[in-house]
């Protein structure tokens, strides 16, 4: 039987063709989407987080930018405007070079990229300063010929192990004349001329000249912009007709002709101003002049990009609006004075907070490339009164005035900076804001608080009443107890895990258990010193935190970060772990769960496609010496395979779908899958049960067929982009995909798609990047999700990546076409998804179409031959993304390299058990909610818990409960059908003594149960009073000798129970459920 | 899902009679969350730095009460038609199938009660959730009417 045989009904409206010109691929695509007859799967996004360990789902690492173009640490990054870089980061050399011959030998490594052939005669050092952070600064002039280029200052900062540049890169036409044919005086006197039928002009007395330092007119040589790499050659004449003006005239060095000229006396750009802020004190801010008034805008900062007017620090005037009926204005001043004194601390602290980004950690703004950053003053509540409040909305910081619990939030600097520490959050790790990962973002946003507003350890110390908090503060990362007793103070944290809270309030109390992350910051700092552990943190935040990161995966990330600073057996290292374990957040057992496959042993062959009109075959099975070819059937790109290589199919030049066996080249067997010319591209699943096929229209669409039964199953996919914002926000953009593939289990596919974006400057922006997509689910033998993860979470303007292949024996590892159009720069990088690193195989000089061989020791890649193309290869290292040797030519008139090997192997793995759990410590009786972290999708689970409740567990995640102290064992058993793995931990779960029975001398008292659903049972031999608070503090019980309280109608949540017997009292947490 | 208010810490009476002198239909914030009589609706926001919450409650006969932190602000009552209009904008979106959670930094929620039924959602960015922002807009207008 035929079982390839599929009968796909669909109908294609008639549409006519349109080209999409890109950089990267050239499709020709129709638009429109066609009238399909399919089942189509509504996308179920899956809330990452909140049922946390999804078992044997890969660790997708998006990645932050590809390594050519910008990689943190590891390769230059560029920012260009219009096509010319205005940034450029690199690595610093070693090097005793001076400064000024470092700028030079900057410019000389990067002509490439800023197409500056001659450094030397092309730049005059201005000025070398270095600030007190040791960096140094050379401040330069462009010129052409030996002629200032006016307006073309740029700089090279020095930074240690870091280089940029910053500025903009002129490039007048090789004609552009240098020699005046007027001459200087000539120009003076057309200046004086003109000066003086503008204003009053008279000769300066000798004391006014002394006091100006000025004498008579100056005058320089300069070429003049008047657009796109048009110049002047001119006269710039200074010329100061009175005492009080400036001018500044340019004059045509041919004709003699006034090009521009202005008053400089009150120049438009940047000015100081000195106002005051809400603590009453005399700050220094910088505005922004234009055409006569002020605006409270910052263009002084670092980042500020002159060339794009992007890197602004603007504060806005929200006028008692709130964010559901926002109307602001630009905060503005005839005179410079700033009367509104929250704008001016508002103002102020952003620029401390970014300076602070800046010098510290070298982070350019709050999303790290230089952008805007914007901060409301005057916001209110959304009933209209005052907005006791700060927040972060993902664009702009919103400050509330304040009222009977706090005083204007503007005011506190470690406000502002905790504020724009979600913003960094927001634009790293990205810690999702629930439970764990949302504490530990609000950790952040603390830490970040307090080494802006340096000189404590309180937060919110500036702005917090004493009405609200006893101490003052809001929180204290020193104490985080901040003088309370329990939840029922709003100012109370938790400093350690057995003081966790674990209900949904908050969250799952983000705020409220933020004070554990925090003290452990503060542990850390204590020990280390505030320098490194900052440090330390920012590094654990960038590298090593993802989206739902845990406790524990905090703890691990500091100490990887530690470890990666200052070396695995450094006191820095020692004190992290210390630091985590004083505040609960145990050392988790490891377990090492990649594996990968067995490799494949049959025989190995290299399917490849030729290009030469010289042979009839197009593609051919190459071994050793064999070539044989399968077809001659023009194809339009490589073919897909099966894993035992008994099966190959691929989209003919006439859009059909069709299949041949590779495995017999004697008789190979080809055959129409689809007769419908509507196909781009097809992959087949290694076990040869499922086909994903792109069609030729711009439809968004892979179409998935299941022919693994007697019946075809069919169901299309819509692909999307996910951001990387805060909220699991989708982003349009995707048109079509091309390359796709399976990976080995069969339930995901890779795949590139070309995408459009509209910029912020209105400009379409075409691009090709890579997706994983969940589109099968073995366990549950039906269609997968439809998640999508993007390889990499953005790119640089002009990249684009694509051709993405999977390993053949390790599922974390990718190869794929890289492309630089600007610079027309190709490569192919290899990436490990789980461990989140990419890494350069070769350059090349067309797009690759790379495959790994069947031992994952070599890749095949295409390569362009003068006019035809080759396939060539090179090894690799043991990790599969870095090369060994170099590479070598292996077919001539090829291309489309496809490695396959013809023995049968299994496509799946047993399990590896591994699990964790909320919390591990605790008093009784302790709610322990489990999660399973096994690897290779199990499908079975059987745990056993030693002194829990219930003792053993067929769920996934089971919640147990630990009614009597004692330290525990916990076992995980994980089966699937290929096997069965176990993990025991003992002394997993430490239990401490149970808040169930308080003994009062020879007394006690007894409540039960807990957690409560209805009923609460107090058994006293003594006379009692109680009292019950909810989290808010509000009591919602009291009385003596109650025996019962009945909590049914009262909401689910934590509790505190206030028993007072014998003179003593004893408080116990109680939760509803 | 649970939402959180933050209740008063006063005296149950002190309510009650303040509810009794505004001469509405408001309950003790404890008859509030319990209470099986009648549909109402929760709204507010919460979160930010100081993780205080600005919560309202608008119930089947008109009455709206605010509670904030310790304190309850004000009271009023809209009329009948004004609530009719947020039950059709409520039926109008299917709010009781509406399955939006996604917290941020400072979130707004929307509570439903309608018999035995409930549902809950929350958000954090306006600009995504624009019928969401256009029912609490609806709502808190309701509150500003009152003041």
């Amino acid at each position: 039987m035929n079982k390839y045989l599929v009968i796909l009904l669909m109908v294609f409206p008639p549409l006519a063709a349109s080209g999409q010109a890109n950089p990267f691929k050239i499709k020709e695509k129709k638009n429109g989407t066609p009238v399909i007859d399919l089942p189509v799967i509504p996308r179920q996004p899956v809330s990452p987080g909140r049922t946390v360990a999804q078992s044997g789902t890969p660790q997708i690492r998006t990645l932050v930018q590809p390594v050519l173009s910008g990689h943190k640490e590891r390769s230059t990054q560029i920012i260009r405007h219009r096509g010319r870089p205005v940034f450029i980061e690199k690595e610093s050399r070693e090097t005793k070079a001076s400064p000024e011959d470092r700028f030079y030998m900057f410019l000389d490594e990067t002509k490439a990229l800023t197409g500056v052939e001659n450094p030397g005669e092309s730049f005059r050092i201005t000025g070398i300063s270095t600030d007190r952070l040791g960096i140094t600064h050379i401040r330069t002039v462009q010129q052409f010929r030996g002629v200032d280029i006016y307006g073309s200052e740029a700089t090279v900062h020095l930074d240690g192990a870091r280089e940029r540049f910053t500025g903009a890169f002129h490039r007048p036409d090789r004609n552009t004349k240098t020699t005046p044919s007027v001459s200087a005086a000539t120009a003076v006197r057309k200046a004086t001329e003109d000066v003086s039928a503008e204003t009053v002009y008279r000769k300066l007395s000798q004391k006014e000249q002394e006091i100006l330092d000025y004498s008579a007119p100056s005058t320089s040589l300069v070429l003049y912009s008047t657009g796109e790499d048009k110049y002047r050659l001119a006269w710039a004449v200074t010329i100061r007709p009175n005492f009080i003006e400036e001018w500044k005239y340019f004059i045509d060095a041919a004709g003699g002709e006034i090009i521009h000229k202005f008053n400089s006396t009150c120049s438009d750009g940047a000015v100081p101003a000195q106002a005051y802020d809400l603590n009453n004190i005399l700050q220094t801010i910088s505005v922004y002049l234009e055409s006569g008034t002020y605006y409270l805008i910052n263009i002084s900062e670092h980042m500020f990009n002159g060339a794009t007017d992007e890197g602004v620090i603007m504060t806005l005037d929200a006028n008692n609006t709130s964010t559901t009926d926002l109307d602001y204005s630009y905060i503005t001043s005839s005179n410079n004075a700033w009367p509104v004194r929250s704008a001016v601390s508002a103002h102020n602290h952003a620029a401390l907070a970014y300076r602070y980004f800046w010098n510290t950690f070298g982070r350019n703004s709050i999303n790290g490339r230089g952008g805007d950053i914007i901060s409301l003053v005057n916001v209110a509540e959304d009933d209209g009164t005052s907005m006791e409040n700060a927040f972060w909305n993902g664009k702009a910081v919103f400050y509330g005035n304040g009222g009977t619990s706090f005083y204007s939030l503007a005011g506190a600097l470690d406000v502002a900076a905790h504020e724009l520490g979600h913003g960094v959050v927001s634009n790293t790790a990205n810690l999702e804001y629930y439970g764990q990962s949302g504490a530990i973002n609000e950790t952040y946003a603390d830490i970040f608080g307090s080494m802006v507003d340096r000189d404590d350890w309180r937060i919110g110390e500036d702005i917090t009443k004493t009405s609200y908090s006893p101490s003052g503060a809001l929180r204290n990362m020193a104490d985080p107890h901040n003088g309370g007793t329990s939840l029922s103070h709003p100012y109370w944290q938790p400093k350690s895990v057995s003081e966790m809270y674990t209900g949904s309030e908050d969250n799952g109390g983000v705020h409220i258990n933020s004070g554990i992350g925090n003290h452990a910051y503060y542990l850390y700092a204590t020990a280390v010193t505030k320098e490194k552990a900052e440090q330390v943190f920012y590094k654990a935040l960038t590298d090593y935190l993802t989206m739902t990161s845990k406790f524990i995966d905090f703890r691990i990330a500091v100490v990887q970060a530690a470890t990666d600073l200052y070396g695995a057996s450094s006191t820095e290292v020692a004190k992290a772990e210390e630091a985590f374990t004083a505040v609960g957040i145990q050392q988790e057992e490891q377990v090492d769960k990649i594996q990968d496959y067995t490799v494949n042993a049959g025989q190995e062959y290299l399917l490849n496609y030729n290009t030469s009109s010289s042979f009839s075959g197009t593609l051919y099975r190459t071994s050793g010496t064999e070539d044989a070819p399968l077809t001659s059937t023009e194809m339009k790109g490589k073919v897909s395979v099966t894993d035992d290589g008994s099966l190959a199919v691929f989209v003919s030049t006439d859009s059909k779908l069709r299949g041949l066996s590779p495995d017999n080249a004697s008789d190979p067997g080809e055959f129409m899958i689809s007769g419908q010319q509507v196909w781009d591209n097809v992959a087949i699943s290694k076990d040869g049960k499922r086909i994903a096929a792109i069609s030729i229209y711009a439809d968004t669409s892979i179409y998935l067929f299941d022919i693994s039964g007697a019946v075809v199953r069919d169901t299309v996919f819509k692909l999307y982009n996910p951001t990387t914002s805060h909220y699991n926000t989708t982003a349009g953009g995707v048109l079509y995909a091309d390359a796709v593939e399976f990976d080995i289990t069969g339930q995901y596919l890779v795949y590139d798609s070309y995408n459009e974006l509209t910029s912020s400057t209105g400009e379409d922006i075409g691009y090709w990047d890579i997706g994983i997509i969940n589109v099968w689910d073995n366990n549950e033998n039906d269609w997968g999700d439809g998640t999508i993860s993007k390889l990499y979470g953005s790119l640089p303007e002009d990249i684009s990546i694509g051709n993405p292949v999977f390993s053949k024996n390790s599922p974390w590892i990718i190869a794929f076409d890289y492309i630089d159009a600007a610079n027309e720069q190709y490569a192919i990088l290899a990436a490990d998804l789980n461990a989140g690193l990419d890494n350069l195989i070769t350059m090349n000089n067309t797009l690759g179409y790379p495959s790994f061989s069947k031992n994952d020791d070599r890749i095949a890649f295409t390569k362009a031959d003068g006019l035809s193309q080759s396939i060539y290869t090179i090894g690799l290292g043991a990790d599969k993304i870095s090369p060994a040797g170099t590479e070598s030519g292996y077919i001539q008139d090829a291309r489309w390299p496809v490695y396959f090997a013809t023995g049968e192997r299994a496509l799946s793995l047993p399990p590896v058990a591994d699990f964790t759990v909320d919390i591990k410590t605790g008093n009784a009786p302790l709610r322990v909610k489990f999660f399973d972290l096994s690897a290779n999708q199990p499908s079975s689970w059987a745990w056993t818990f030693e002194g829990g409740t219930p003792a053993s567990s067929t769920e996934q995640n089971p919640v147990i409960s630990y009614n009597t102290p004692g330290t525990f064992r916990v076992s995980l058993a994980a089966s699937n059908n290929q096997g069965s793995n176990t993990s025991t931990r003992n002394g997993y779960i430490i239990v401490s003594a149970a808040s169930a029975v308080e003994e009062t001398g020879q007394d006690a008292i007894m409540v039960y149960p807990n957690p409560v659903s209805d009923i609460l049972h107090i058994i006293s031999e003594t006379e009692y009073s109680a009292r019950l608070f909810d989290l808010n503090g509000r009591l919602v019980h009291s009385g003596t000798n109650d025996q019962i309280i009945n909590m049914t109608r009262m909401g689910k949540g934590v509790y505190l129970l206030e028993l007072t017997a014998g003179g003593k009292t004893t408080r116990l947490k109680i939760v509803r459920e | 899902m649970d939402i959180s208010f933050n209740i008063i810490s006063r005296p149950m009476y002190r309510i009650l009679i303040f509810c009794m002198i505004m001469a509405t239909s408001c309950s003790s914030p404890e008859k509030l969350l319990n209470s099986n009589r009648g549909d109402r609706i929760f709204f507010g926001n919460k979160g930010g730095f100081t993780n205080m919450s600005t919560d309202y409650v608008l119930f089947e006969n008109g009455s709206i009460c605010r509670l904030k932190n310790d304190s309850v602000i004000r009271t009023g009552k809209v009329s009948r038609e004004e609530v009719r209009e947020i039950e059709v904008s409520l039926d109008a979106m299917n709010f009781m199938s509406v399955e939006t959670d996604e917290p941020g930094n400072m979130t707004w929620y929307v509570s439903v009660v309608r018999g035995d039924s409930r549902n809950a959602v929350q958000w954090s960015d306006h600009d995504r959730n624009p019928q969401l922002k256009e029912l609490y807009v609806r709502l808190m207008n309701l509150v500003k009417e009152q003041q």
